[in-house]
């Protein structure tokens, strides 16, 4: 898995930050399982599209769909930047 | 998909709206006083048409905008105020009231008395009225809140207002035209009306259109000496050899080419109403709504100012107890298919009053073409989400 694109969705008055990455390939169970390693992770098989979160506190918040090929980050703290650098370097070690 | 937000733009589009913007690219250009094709002029024939459908007797009081946005922009900047004229508005107002207001205080100094509503959002007439004296120069008000649903008794307001003092009084009406029936040579108390197109009206976005009364024009022999200036001036196809902006309505307010395709599509989306029945239309959408409310109420977990208010039109707002509305939005549309709109609506100070803040609230805005059915699996679909406890 690779991310193609991140564009910002939301720069929030406070100091949040909700950014969008968009991947080459659809999200799929195994995916989401990588990325609940980082946190927190609810996951929601029941839902028509499969809803996940993962919480890593004092950092980010990821919401996604399984099956979609986009992720959103709301960012704790949109000044550290060293946290979004490292969510990418995570995100783009995955191979399917 | 379904889709529940027609209070920020109304979708599906009916059919003939569609086949008159189809119609468009089958026709030579069309424009106001910019072409000899003959025949009575496209946008007279059609703000003759949109007058008619408000009650307006002249329909050279109506001038087509580009949405409410622009309408109340005109309106309120236009105003004649100088530093320390006083000027009522309320909490139920939209930021395109707000803002401008706002700007005014910057720009010219003036002061502002914003009316608190309730804790629901209501706001009584007599609570307006308490702020307004004889130096009041204007009231601005929202008709339909864009939030709780809530009406505004315009036309007591306005008249008693009118009794007070010589307060302009301006509504935006762009929640409550295409819903409720807005006779405005019967409520002739009210000098200005903005709305837009693209919500009850039907038009696609970028149209609206906004109505100034004959009090406040003061027409005399063509010659006018307007109450309200002109937001833009420019070219407007006659009178090309004054640099001066000639002073006849409706051009008078109506510089650059006009959005004719716009236009077009909101004089269908009028005969779309008109077709069916205003009546008709608010009676099923009053149905959708109480069919809504009332399976929201049964849920312990909803929050909702429209429990306590009387819904007359197809907003609904609310919140589910330890949800975050964006949260629940996102899995509504990515998971159900089901469109909402979350957040506070460009309207701050209600969601504040609301308790709705800074998060907002969840907003369903039903059209005359949801049914029941999708009413019941969006239900379904919050049963699920509070549920999962997500
Ligand atoms: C109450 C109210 N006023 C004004 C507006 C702005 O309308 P427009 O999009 O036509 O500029 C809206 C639309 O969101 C609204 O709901």
């Amino acid at each position: 898995m690779i991310i193609i694109n991140i564009s910002i969705k939301e720069d929030c008055l406070d100091s949040t930050i909700i950014k969008e990455f968009a991947f080459d390939q659809s999200i799929n169970r195994e995916y989401i399982n990588y990325l609940g390693k980082l946190g927190s992770m609810q996951y929601f098989p029941e839902f028509p599209k499969p809803f996940f979160s993962i919480i890593v506190d004092r950092e980010f918040k990821i919401k996604g769909i399984e099956g979609e090929k986009t992720i959103r980050i709301i960012f704790d703290n949109k000044n550290d930047l060293e946290v979004e650098k490292r969510l990418i370097l995570f995100c783009n070690r995955f191979t399917l | 998909m379904i889709y529940f937000n027609n209070a920020a733009t109304s979708y599906p589009k009916p059919p003939n709206v569609k086949l008159a913007v189809n119609d468009y690219f089958n026709h030579y250009p069309v424009g106001q006083n910019r072409n000899q094709l003959g025949g009575e002029d496209l946008i007279l024939n059609i703000r003759k048409r949109i007058a008619k459908f408000l009650g307006i007797k002249n329909c050279n009081n109506l001038f087509f905008t580009s949405g409410a946005t622009e309408g109340l922009n005109l309106l309120i900047a236009g105003l004649n105020v100088e530093e320390g004229d006083h000027l009522v508005t309320t909490e139920n107002e939209h930021n395109s009231v707000l803002r401008p207001l706002y700007r005014l205080i910057e720009t010219k100094k003036i002061k502002l008395d914003i009316v608190a509503t309730n804790e629901y959002g209501i706001i009584n007439v007599s609570d307006i009225i308490k702020y307004v004296n004889s130096e009041t120069k204007a009231v601005i008000v929202n008709h339909v809140s864009n939030v709780t649903g809530f009406t505004l008794d315009i036309e007591q307001l306005a008249l008693q207002i009118k009794q007070k003092s010589k307060a302009i009084i301006i509504v935006d009406g762009s929640q409550s035209v295409g819903y409720l029936p807005i006779d405005l040579s019967r409520m002739n108390a009210i000098d200005a009306f903005a709305f837009s197109g693209h919500k009850s009206l039907w038009a696609l976005e970028g149209i609206g259109a906004v109505y100034i009364s004959e009090s406040l024009i003061n027409s005399d022999q063509n010659k006018i000496a307007p109450l309200i200036a002109p937001l833009k001036v420019g070219g407007t196809g006659v009178k090309s050899e004054s640099l001066k902006q000639p002073t006849e309505l409706p051009i008078y307010y109506e510089s650059g080419t006009q959005n004719i395709i716009g236009i077009i599509s909101l004089a269908a989306g009028v005969d779309f109403i008109t077709s069916i029945g205003l009546e008709k239309i608010n009676q099923r959408v009053s149905v959708l709504s109480d069919y809504l409310v009332d399976k929201l109420q049964a849920m312990p977990e909803i929050i909702s100012p429209s429990f306590e208010i009387e819904i007359k039109n197809s907003i609904i707002s609310f919140n589910i107890l330890n949800h975050d509305p964006s949260e629940v939005a996102f899995i509504l549309s990515n998971s159900f298919d089901i469109i909402v709109r979350e957040g506070l609506h460009c309207a701050p100070l209600i969601s504040k009053r609301l308790g709705f803040f800074p998060k907002g609230s969840i907003r369903v805005g039903l059209s005359y073409f949801n049914t029941e059915g999708e009413i019941d699996f969006f239900i379904d679909s919050i049963k699920k989400i509070i549920s999962s406890k997500c």
